[in-house]
């Protein structure tokens, strides 16, 4: 199913940049951020045909983990090299504040990167001033990671339905913020198969924080869920 | 002279986009769309690199790594595995099959080809 998905996007994706690249001929100059936009759309639609089989393989039980060792600073690591232009386009500071010498941890290094990224991706997106931090740490053999935000903070009786399906605090912002609603369910799920938890503090006004308990190592066998 | 590659693809647009791309930019492109064709037109047209698909009709794209390889000449021919997979053990099984480098879809061109003349020794 994901082939025949992705498949046909990736030749939309990569026509869009050998055009862009000027492999087919010279193009208008007025063409080119036309073909950006055709580009970053097709980014975001590729992300959410991915949110959108990753939901289903959950409701289908097929979600399965591919577990290795992993070391969570350099999660932390691809997550802000991948987000850090977006916050800087905000003016948003970055911060990050990962305690030394971390052991190594054991779980779907890939998926626990898509976790935190769709952490930082909200707090970016929902923060208009101040800055983003990641912090992360361990003790008694867990993993502790947080992302804090300054941004409009979250209403305590969302904070419990907050990682439901298709739940947004205000769902005006779908259109005003996009995303699906989805990313939050999939959090969780990804941290309660590696046998963590993951939850939200806020104050209104204020910010949030998200916080993530992990197992160092995931109580489930190597290369299997 | 230009060098040769020879691309193992069954979709029809990505391979067009590979082809159009690399021959854009001097090289000459052999096309192949199953594992079992691959591995005849590379000992027929001796390229100097292989783009490799491993989901791949008739043979798949492991297997067919493993049968290039094999041909007398090959051992040193750079094999780049393309995949949709994204699982870390498959990255393992193409390296082991004897994938000198491992790619996953979607990829950008642009991505591709400077793993392509990293590998050719080319300019950038």
């Amino acid at each position: 199913m994901s082939h025949e998905l992705r498949t046909p996007l990736a030749a939309v994706l990569g026509y869009a940049e050998l055009l862009q690249e000027g492999i087919y001929g010279a193009l208008p100059e007025k063409s080119l951020p036309i073909l950006t936009r055709i580009r970053s759309n097709g980014n975001h639609l590729l992300s959410l045909i991915n949110t959108v089989l990753d939901i289903s393989k959950i409701e289908a039980g097929q979600f399965k983990l591919n577990v290795a060792e992993y070391a969570l600073g350099s999660i932390v690591e691809t997550v802000m090299v991948a987000t850090e232009s977006v916050a800087a386009t905000k003016k948003l500071a970055f911060k990050t504040d990962v305690a030394k010498e971390l052991s190594y941890g054991l779980g779907d290094e890939q998926r626990l990167t898509q976790v935190l990224l769709n952490l930082v991706g909200n707090a970016i997106k929902f923060t208009d001033a101040g800055e983003v931090r990641i912090t992360a740490g361990a003790t008694n053999g867990h993993f502790t990671v947080s992302v804090s935000d300054t941004g409009p903070g979250i209403p305590p009786e969302e904070c419990e339905h907050i990682f439901e399906k298709f739940r947004q605090v205000d769902s005006s912002n779908t259109r005003a913020k996009g995303g699906t609603g989805l990313g939050l369910a999939i959090a969780r799920e990804i941290v309660e198969m590696h046998g963590g938890r993951i939850w939200v503090e806020s104050t209104l006004g204020q910010g949030s924080t998200f916080r993530m308990d992990l197992p160092v190592r995931a109580p489930i066998t190597p290369g299997a869920a | 002279m230009s060098k040769r590659i020879l691309i193992v693809e069954d979709q029809e647009d990505l391979r067009a986009i590979l082809r159009d791309y690399l021959a854009a930019s001097g090289y000459i492109v052999i096309e192949s769309v199953n594992g079992a064709d691959s591995v005849t037109k590379a000992a027929s047209e001796r390229p100097d690199l292989v783009l490799m698909d491993i989901q791949l009709p008739v043979l798949d794209g492991y297997d067919a790594t493993r049968q290039i390889k094999a041909l007398p000449g090959f051992a040193a021919i750079p094999i780049i595995a393309v995949s949709s997979f994204a699982m870390k053990g498959d990255e393992e099984k193409a390296r082991g099959a004897g994938c000198d480098d491992y790619v996953t879809k979607p990829y950008g061109p642009v991505q591709l080809m400077r793993i392509i003349r990293g590998f050719l020794g080319d300019q950038l």
